[in-house]
């Protein structure tokens, strides 16, 4: 059975790049537009990975990934940033508990090759 | 006799015509009295007199003017000296001379003392009227004297309120301030009159009321307000004209706003131009009451006062001018701040997503591609990258502008940063270019921000790389234990940076001018950045550089701040 990758992102664009990206290399991909229905599919659907934009609208995928870490269903899902606001965030990132801080410009090979850890 | 001199002239004069004389006779006795009366007639006057011989009738007496007094001795109660006393209490200062017994030496000497000029004796009474001539001209003299003195005291008062006026405009730039202080100063010569001032508003072409004194000030601005809208020739007054004051003794056809000087009884007028480098600014205006004619003097001092206000006025015009410019340009700054900040947020997501497709379809996620067409999408790549940096330099200076930037201080491994920071540059680059990566394989942990030293190196990298064509960029990192500092030199062999240029690489928005036809891309942040974030870290940055050869840019930033 393929991995199933969660990715929340508003912006339609990164979640067309992201789904392609991830549909090439085999894994099943879940697409939440806010953060809301991010943790909601995350706790229904219990993916191997999430990929989780930083800036979104209401909440943003800092504070989700803290709500995804205090919840024992989701706790263990390895959260990754993909995200277009600089460095300065990683540590916040990285205190909510997120696993890697990837800016929105990796390159597809890099960004296969750091999930591929996860997983 | 021929008079060989114009007062000689006059005595002779004065021997034809009799010389009216007032005075006042302290005498016991009418038929002594009226002997000196007589002796006076003789000696060439004419005398109006009246004889006292109490304090009373004297008192009464002094209430009209005389020229002299004569005192004679024996007078029971009010002898010759409660007459001086008398005359002492009521301030004047009349001549004052005695007759006195020739024996009675001690009794003159007393009367000499307590201010009796002369002294008669009884039996000399003829030389009276020479005497009377000797003590009206010392009078005289003593008037002058003292007319001198005050007027002297007068100059000084005015001197004084010069100096003060100018130390007044020196120490303060707030008009009003400096404006009300000159026209108290006025009052020194002119106690009871108004004093206006208005300023001549170029755009309007209208006399504007500033400030006033000893006038209602509400009255006074409404008063001009009805003349302004009345008539707007009236700024054709002669003060703004010529440039000299003018003096008006009936002003009331001449001033704008009558009514209300009338109602306080003013009627001279003078107005003195505010004149500061030959420009016009306004007018000063002094009110007086009937019957004051401005004199020389007062026009002299009010033209000087004139002068320190129109510079009190020139200076704080141009404090308001400065502090207005200056509040704009703030603004416009805060305005292109946010214009830059609210512009590289909107173009950086959509260029993000061309990136993020561009390398989904260069790495044949959506099939197989040619090599030409991954090279020229590996090309995009590249450009929307650098496009993308220098968005990025664009909100990192707006945010220098705008908001304190925060150190965030780690302990981290040299040897890893150092690694990270190579896998950027692991992609090829469409240059002849080789990276040289030149540090020791043992590197310690050191205290800094992470985050800024990786700013730091990428826009010293990417400059270099920008600006060689071929050759080789060389990164080298030392770290002394000794100084607790850690160096980082990038060189490179590209075309260097022209010696004058030097001093000014660092400034935002600044590219060395070339006279190439090769346009060198990016905004002349990059350096900008450098040095502010190795400023913030508290660290130095040099650069030496030879046009045609390379430069090297080192940076030391302290290992622990």
């Amino acid at each position: 059975m393929p991995a199933k990758i969660l990715v929340v992102e508003d912006n339609w664009d990164f979640r067309e790049i992201l789904t392609s990206i991830l549909n090439r290399v085999g894994y099943e991909v879940i697409e939440a537009a806010a953060a809301c229905e991010g943790i909601a599919k995350a706790v229904s659907e219990v993916p191997n990975l999430i990929i989780m934009d930083l800036g979104l609208p209401g909440m943003d995928g800092i504070e989700a990934t803290a709500r995804l870490k205090r919840n024992p269903k989701t706790a263990n899902i390895p959260v990754i940033a993909y995200t277009v606001w600089s460095d300065d965030f990683k540590g916040k990132a990285m205190e909510a508990g997120m696993a890697e801080f990837l800016p929105k410009t990796t390159p597809p090979e890099v960004l296969t090759e750091i999930i591929g850890r996860f997983l | 006799m021929v008079p060989s001199n114009p007062s000689a002239a006059q005595e002779m004069m004065k021997l034809a015509v009799k010389r009216p004389l007032r005075v006042l006779i302290v005498d016991r006795s009418a038929e002594d009295a009226k002997r000196l009366v007589r002796l006076l007639r003789e000696g060439g006057y004419d005398p109006a007199f009246e004889r006292v011989d109490t304090a009373d009738s004297m008192a009464t007496a002094l209430e009209q003017s005389w020229e002299l007094v004569i005192a004679n001795s024996g007078i029971p109660n009010f002898g010759r000296l409660d007459a001086l006393a008398l005359l002492k209490e009521k301030g004047l200062d009349l001549p004052f001379l005695i007759v006195a017994d020739i024996d009675n030496e001690e009794a003159i000497v007393t009367a000499l003392k307590a201010g009796a000029h002369d002294y008669i004796t009884k039996g000399n009474l003829e030389r009276i009227a020479l005497s009377v001539e000797r003590e009206l001209r010392a009078a005289q003299t003593r008037r002058e004297r003292q007319v001198g003195a005050e007027h002297l005291q007068r100059h000084r008062d005015l001197q004084t309120a010069l100096i003060d006026a100018s130390l007044a405009i020196t120490s303060t730039l707030d008009l009003k301030t400096v404006l009300n202080f000159l026209l108290e100063k006025v009052d020194i010569v002119l106690p009871n009159s108004a004093t206006t001032v208005r300023l001549y508003n170029r755009e309007t072409g209208a006399l504007e009321p500033i400030t006033c004194r000893n006038i209602d000030e509400n009255e006074w601005r409404a008063a001009n307000r009805s003349s302004n809208r009345n008539s707007r020739r009236k700024v054709n007054r002669p003060a703004l004209h010529n440039g000299f004051p003018i003096r008006l003794d009936k002003a009331y056809s001449d001033l704008g706003s009558v009514d209300i000087f009338r109602k306080y009884g003013f009627v001279s007028y003078l107005e003195v131009p505010l004149l500061a480098k030959d420009e016009m600014l306004g007018v000063l205006g002094f009110y007086a009451h009937k019957g004051h004619q401005f004199s020389q003097e007062e026009v002299e001092f009010l033209s000087m006062l004139a002068t320190q206000a129109a510079i009190a006025i020139q200076k704080s015009q141009l404090y308001e001018q400065t502090r207005k410019q200056k509040a704009e340009l703030e603004r416009a700054n805060k305005v292109k701040t946010e214009f830059l900040s609210l512009m590289s947020h909107e173009l950086r997501t959509p260029l993000t997503a061309i990136i993020g497709y561009t390398g989904v379809v260069r790495d044949g996620i959506f099939g197989q591609l040619s090599v030409e067409q991954e090279e020229a999408l590996s090309r995009v790549l590249s450009r929307s990258n650098n496009l993308l940096e220098m968005i990025e330099s664009i909100l990192q200076a707006t945010i220098f502008e705008t908001e304190e930037v925060k150190v965030q201080i780690a302990t981290f491994s040299l040897s890893n940063f150092l690694s990270e920071l190579r896998l950027l540059y692991r992609v090829p680059m469409d240059k002849d270019i080789t990276l040289i990566w030149d540090y020791p394989s043992q590197l310690p942990t050191i205290r800094a921000d992470r985050i800024k030293l990786t700013h730091i190196l990428r826009n010293l990298i990417s400059n270099a790389i920008k600006f060689t064509d071929q050759g080789d960029i060389k990164v080298s990192v030392r770290h002394s234990p000794e100084t607790k500092k850690v160096t980082f030199k990038v060189t490179d062999t590209g075309i260097g940076i022209p010696s004058k240029a030097l001093p000014s690489i660092f400034e935002m928005f600044h590219q060395v001018e070339r006279p190439e036809t090769r346009p060198y891309g990016g905004m002349g942040i990059g350096l900008y950045i450098v040095e502010k974030f190795t400023e913030i870290l508290g660290g130095t940055v040099e650069v030496k550089s030879k046009p045609g050869k390379g430069s090297t840019f080192t940076v030391a930033i302290p290992d622990g701040i």
